[in-house]
């Protein structure tokens, strides 16, 4: 291919095209981007110096002791790793099923994934306290125990979904190589080495292809194995409460249910700002209703056979935690989990098609679900972890006489919003130097779709209606 | 920085029977500075359950530059007591409580400190004593097939009549010096009451029985050792517990890792080779 034509693969459409619209976020900043990041960036602060004050006094600072040793931090890393799991799916099944309606989703979905990731293993990190002391996991690890496989899992999917998010950025750094005239000369740079001299041939293509192909194939079970190891991380334990043999499947499961949910929520945020109603339509939420609810079933099921099968039994070193949680004091958290975070988004997902008065509320019905779903699972997390530390019950205890207390303080509770306002941070950031929809996807797809010569027109009305 | 956190091994009596409180008072004075609970004998108090105890802390980090507080909790059977704290502002300090069963309290410093890592303790709530006519307890041990061991013991009044119908706690002295209690068997017509268990590991095992008394007689306690032979069986967890990784799990998760980094590898090269391909379409 010639390498004269700044944009050979999408040669042949004009500054109304895919194009220019999805590429318009990243080429024209406006004052207003400034809102998000100051407001976001403020809350980072804050929970920088939070953690500041954790490094310089100790993990005294914090309500974790003890007994209960593991807090936010380790919740926060739960559901953080838990909502990265959203990208390998989307992507990765889309992409081998061949479903060309993923195309203005996957990005979404994989740099969530990226951006999750990125705060998800910051949090053990933070949670240490001495944190020069995860060295010794290096230095020191055993190969047997559950934590040192959290870290090379971890490291190896961080590389992973790094990868799966760049391969297919190349072609579209190349366009923001080339249409880069006006901006900045860092900015100019970064596409530059970032798109690696990608100039659309075909060779290239199949190189691409076939790369993307072994990402796709690998990123999905490696995501698996991920959440797999972190819910090992309380599996093996013999605690009451963790020691469960389905924990690997139902970390998944609520993890895939709140990873979908985030991109339910990231599209309905981008169609709006960024004006993507052309590209992201009523059929792309319906679609994603359907995925969010399949998920959400399924891992209302998992918590089904989860609790039932322990509460039928009442084993007595369960039974204190289960009472906790199902008529003690986290009642109202555990129950909101299984009610409004469960099965409330589940109906909010069915009714929009049976009922007319919700039929052209889509929309909001599906992010009122995914927003319930995306909450459910921190609080989720939460009551994972919290109470059964609260009630150890292991076997030198006596169940009776050891209860913890955990209160986070506001330290943990600022360090937790920095890292949630950090991680929507990072997404912003990322939609504003690279472009949120996949634009040479995006056309690959339209061209292949509409005749050669007639013009490319939005098959579903932008206003979010479905078209008949 | 040395840390409270510290997980105290021990086993709570966990004698569920609870205990009448009559009252005579308990109280003790305990230091507390970072090398721990200085009037505590071996970071352990004894109390008789039923009778209140207060314990007074003072502050004794006194030759210290900077304050180091502490945060003392007594933790055990459901107690919802208050926190402690003495520094030097507030140099002491107390806590007044009645514990309702035997077992154990623990008794700790929440607050990592300067301090050494044993900065926390146990109450150890022992039965109270019961007063009256003297009643005897003759405790045999037989070993049975199999590593089980039978606990069969005798309850008398002074002249050797037997005491039907009365409850006999039989427990077992734990590796970690709490007791886990066997069972607790009522005495049939002839005084006696017996209770099985398995000794699973070899070695001596020392095993209580202990009549709590009433009805005009005083309580009663009698210890017996044995020398078991233990069970044959492998029932230690492997895995986490293992001194070193199973070679065969080793192997697998380096060649699941291997190849999936292997595999990145590949997608690496494809990406350096697509940058090679454009250098090359770019040179003349």
């Amino acid at each position: 291919m010639n390498r004269s034509d700044p944009r050979p693969h999408l040669a042949s459409h004009t500054d109304s095209t895919a194009e220019t619209q999805l590429l318009r976020p990243v080429l024209h900043w406006n004052p207003g981007m400034l809102v998000p990041i100051l407001i976001l960036g403020s809350i980072v602060l804050v929970g920088a110096y939070a953690y500041f004050l954790q490094l310089r006094d100790g993990l005294s600072v914090t309500g974790m002791r003890d007994t209960v040793s593991w807090g936010l931090y380790i919740t926060n890393f739960v559901f953080f790793i838990g909502i990265s799991h959203v990208g390998a799916l989307l992507s990765s099944i889309l992409r081998l099923t061949g479903a060309g309606w993923r195309h203005p989703i996957t990005r979404m979905a994989e740099a969530i994934t990226f951006s999750a990731l990125l705060f998800g293993a910051l949090m053990p990190l933070v949670d240490l306290g001495r944190p020069e002391r995860a060295l010794n996991l290096l230095l020191h690890g055993r190969i047997q125990s559950p934590i040192l496989w959290d870290i090379v899992s971890i490291t190896t999917y961080l590389a992973g979904s790094t990868l799966f998010l760049y391969l297919p950025l190349i072609p579209d750094l190349a366009l923001l190589r080339d249409r880069s005239q006006q901006l900045p000369g860092w900015r100019r740079w970064i596409y530059r080495v970032l798109s690696i001299g990608w100039s659309g041939s075909a060779s290239q293509h199949a190189r691409l292809e076939r790369a993307m192909g072994v990402m796709a194939v690998l990123i999905l079970p490696i995501a698996i194995m991920v959440h797999t190891v972190v819910s090992w991380i309380f599996a093996m334990t013999l605690r009451p409460g963790w020691n469960s043999t389905i924990f690997g499947p139902y970390f998944v499961a609520g993890a895939l249910a709140s990873g979908a949910a985030a991109v339910v929520i990231a599209m309905a945020v981008f169609r709006r700002i960024y004006h993507l109603e052309r590209w992201i339509t009523v059929e792309h939420f319906r679609k994603m209703a359907a995925l969010v609810l399949v998920l959400d079933l399924v891992y209302l099921y998992f918590n089904l056979s989860e609790y039932a099968t322990t509460a039928y039994k009442m084993e007595l070193s369960e039974k204190a935690l289960l009472l906790e949680l199902f008529r003690g004091p986290l009642a109202p958290l555990f129950w909101f989990t299984q009610v409004f975070g469960l099965i409330v988004p589940a109906l909010l997902l069915v009714l929009p098609p049976l009922l007319p008065a919700l039929r052209r509320r889509w929309i909001l019905c599906s992010v009122m679900a995914s927003a319930l779903i995306v909450i459910q699972a921190w609080l989720k997390r939460f009551i994972i972890v919290v109470p059964v530390l609260e009630h150890p019950n292991l076997p030198v205890h006596d169940p009776a006489s050891v209860v913890g207390i955990y209160q986070p303080t506001w330290v943990e509770w600022s360090i937790t919003a920095g890292a949630i306002a950090g991680f929507v941070l990072v997404y912003y950031l990322f939609s504003r130097f690279f472009p949120i929809v996949s634009v040479w996807e995006t056309e690959k797809a339209e061209r292949a779709e509409v005749p050669e010569g007639q013009a490319l027109r939005p098959r579903l009305s932008p206003a979010g209606e479905v078209a008949s | 920085m040395a840390a409270c956190f510290r997980v105290i091994l021990v086993l709570g009596l966990a004698l569920a029977r609870p205990v009448p409180a009559h009252a005579h008072a308990q109280g003790f004075r305990v230091a507390v500075s970072r090398h721990g609970f200085e009037s505590m004998v071996n970071y352990e108090l004894k109390v008789e359950a039923g009778h209140q105890v207060t314990l007074d802390f003072s502050y004794a980090d006194d030759d210290l530059e900077d304050d180091n507080p502490h945060e003392i909790r007594v933790q055990g059977f459901g107690l919802s007591l208050p926190s402690i704290v003495v520094s030097r502002s507030q140099p002491t300090a107390s806590l007044t409580f009645t514990p309702p069963a035997t077992g154990t309290l623990r008794i700790l410093c929440v607050v990592p400190c300067l301090g050494m890592e044993n900065l926390s303790g146990a109450l150890r709530v022992i039965r109270p004593r019961s007063t009256g006519r003297a009643a005897q307890l003759n405790l045999e041990l037989i070993s049975k097939e199999g590593g089980a061991v039978l606990a069969q013991v005798q309850l008398t009044d002074e002249a050797g009549r037997p005491l039907a119908d009365e409850p006999v706690m039989l427990m077992r002295r734990t590796v970690l010096g709490g007791d886990l209690v066997l069972g607790s068997p009522l005495t049939v017509a002839d005084g006696t009451a017996a209770a099985k268990f398995y000794a699973l590991e070899p070695g001596t095992v020392e095993v209580v029985a202990y009549y709590a008394g009433g009805g005009g007689y005083a309580s009663a306690e009698v210890r017996q050792v044995i020398s078991a032979v233990g069970v044959s069986m492998d029932h230690r967890p492997s895995g986490l517990a293992a001194p070193t990784a199973p070679p065969v799990f080793a192997l697998a998760l380096i060649i699941v890792v291997g190849g999936v980094w292997i595999a990145y590898a590949f997608v690496v090269m494809q990406v350096v080779r697509i940058g090679r391909e454009s250098r090359k379409e770019s040179d003349p």
